[in-house]
């Protein structure tokens, strides 16, 4: 079944949007199935129980026991490669 | 081929003199508000954003850019207001509360349709990654040369 991940950012207008595409590319020329959606980070406590990961460009709090990796990589392009073996590590 | 935005001159802002972010962000602000791009209440809903989830990015080369941006609800037409500073101003970093980056170029975002603009910001974030265009918009000395790099970079790419 597809993994789902959760992009999170201030106010899903423009960060977590890009970070959404550039991951859903990324894990897909990996061969990986995934279904990427994208919220502001108030939203994600509420949501973060139906996702097996959440992305961040900012800090999110109150989301139980789904992984949080914090990270701007994505929107800088320095640090892609590290974050890239955090997620699929946890999307085993 | 394509706009995918409309990239205005008048919305550049060469050489800011700018005391702090805040000072900055209003300046930037009333520019993109005298072209009609924003409403009024783009100013404290953007200020406010970026006390709370700021928007500076470090990038290569020491340099610092920011993105302030907010709801779309503010925002009449999609436009990118761009401010150079003459000297770096310290904006906080983008989900590092507390750290700050000495800023030299400031992207101000009014998007109206996050799904429609998509590729644009996946170009201008492009750019960020660029070395080379990125010195070349730090130390531009006319807003034409300004508009004609990004245009490159977010339209014709």
């Amino acid at each position: 079944m597809a993994k789902k991940i959760l992009v999170a950012c201030g106010t899903a207008i423009a960060t977590s949007t890009v970070v959404a595409r550039k991951v859903e590319e990324l894990l897909k020329a990996k061969g990986y199935d995934v279904i990427v959606e994208q919220c502001k980070a108030a939203e994600a406590p509420a949501k973060a129980s139906q996702y097996d990961l959440i992305i961040a460009t900012t800090p999110v709090s109150g989301v139980g026991n789904t992984p949080v990796i914090q990270t701007i990589s994505f929107l800088t392009g320095m640090g892609i490669e590290d974050d890239m073996k955090k997620i699929i590590e946890y999307l085993g | 081929m394509e706009q995918l935005i409309e990239l205005d001159e008048r919305a550049v802002q060469l050489g800011i003199e700018g005391g702090s972010d805040k000072d900055v962000i209003v300046q930037m602000y009333r520019r993109l508000r005298e072209l009609d791009y924003v409403e009024e209440s783009y100013l404290a809903a953007v200020l406010e954003r970026e006390q709370v989830y700021p928007t500076g990015l470090p990038l290569a080369d020491q340099l610092g850019v920011a993105i302030p941006h907010t709801d779309a609800i503010h925002v009449r037409k999609p436009a990118i207001g761009v401010g150079q500073l003459r000297t770096p101003v310290a904006f906080q970093v983008m989900g590092s509360p507390g750290q700050t980056i000495d800023t030299h170029l400031v992207f101000m975002l009014a998007v109206k349709d996050p799904q429609q603009q998509i590729t644009m910001l996946e170009r201008l974030m492009g750019m960020f990654q660029q070395r080379a265009v990125m010195a070349q918009l730090k130390n531009a000395a006319a807003s034409a040369d300004v508009i004609r790099l990004m245009q490159e970079q977010l339209n014709l790419a």
